[in-house]
């Protein structure tokens, strides 16, 4: 009973944050107030796919997951795969770094204190 | 005599289960590589088993809810704040994927009409939630150490010295 209930709120933390991403897209897209949508809107499809084929072409996490020239793939290709294991690490050890640095520094300072003058 | 029956500890489950979240979410980042089916569908199963993690560890999500203006320490507080942006992100990031789903809600029957604006959104974050999910490896890197010690290098570890002294009782017998 507990875990349902437990399961049963995940589910509602979810749907109300889907629920408000769907009334953030339908506003913005009823504005046309994003560039894409803009596009959309005014019929220039042409343009659009043009910005898709440069999205593609290497921009954000994942360069030509979706749209443009580049994500036509021949074959397995774990390269993107790849490249987010090495964002995701980097980002750890700069994070873990700056964390040993102030551990570090409070060592220190406890340290100074601790001494007697 | 009942053969011992072996206890297989939280963590170690914990630890397996977070390995193959993680394995899981990386590959789902590449429909490049794996084809928009599996990218689809693994993204759903993902959500799933974030719902395993957040059950797994709901003592402490209840712990520093209850107490987050009054007890909670500030590094427990950054957490608790980190990993709520990870759920919505991650829950935004699954929601606008079903929205411009090409295999996966197609296969059901399904079909909803391709927005720019929910492949813009779907795209960002899913960026987002990469350096999101470095933050949270970056935040939780003792605990994964120890345990990755614990249940992986030692028994390892164990296993080849085993091996090793296994090789001198032959040698003395012999």
């Amino acid at each position: 009973m507990k875990i349902a209930i437990r399961i049963l709120i995940i589910l509602l933390a979810a749907a109300l944050i889907a629920g408000i991403t769907y009334g953030i897209t339908q506003l913005s897209s009823g504005s046309g107030s994003t560039a894409a949508e803009g596009f959309q809107h005014s019929g220039e499809g042409g343009r659009e796919r043009a910005e898709g084929g440069n999205r593609g072409a290497g921009e954000g996490f994942n360069p030509g997951a979706f749209e443009g020239e580049h994500s036509h793939s021949t074959g397995a290709n774990f390269s993107t795969t790849l490249e987010n294991l090495g964002k995701i690490g980097i980002i750890t050890a700069i994070v873990i770094a700056i964390s040993l640095g102030l551990d570090q520094v409070k060592r220190a300072r406890h340290r100074r204190k601790s001494q007697p003058a | 005599m009942e053969p011992e029956k072996k206890k297989i500890s939280l963590t170690n489950v914990n630890l397996l289960f977070d390995i193959v979240i993680f394995v899981a979410f990386l590959l789902s980042l590449d429909p490049y590589a794996t084809g928009h089916a599996i990218h689809e569908w693994l993204g759903i199963t993902l959500l799933a088993a974030i719902a395993i993690h957040l059950l797994i560890h709901w003592r402490w999500i209840e712990k520093v809810t209850a107490g987050f203006f009054r007890k909670s320490s500030t590094q427990a507080r950054l957490n608790y704040v980190l990993n709520g942006l990870f759920f919505i992100d991650f829950v935004v990031v699954v929601f606008t994927g079903l929205m411009i789903s090409e295999a996966a809600l197609p296969s059901l029957g399904l079909t909803i009409g391709h927005s720019t604006g929910m492949k813009t959104l779907h795209r960002t974050s899913a960026d987002l939630l990469v350096v999101i999910l470095g933050l949270h490896a970056a935040i939780h890197w003792k605990w994964i150490l120890n345990a990755i010690r614990r249940f992986i290098v030692q028994p390892v570890g164990r296993l080849f010295r085993r091996k090793k002294s296994n090789v001198v009782t032959v040698e003395v017998k012999a």
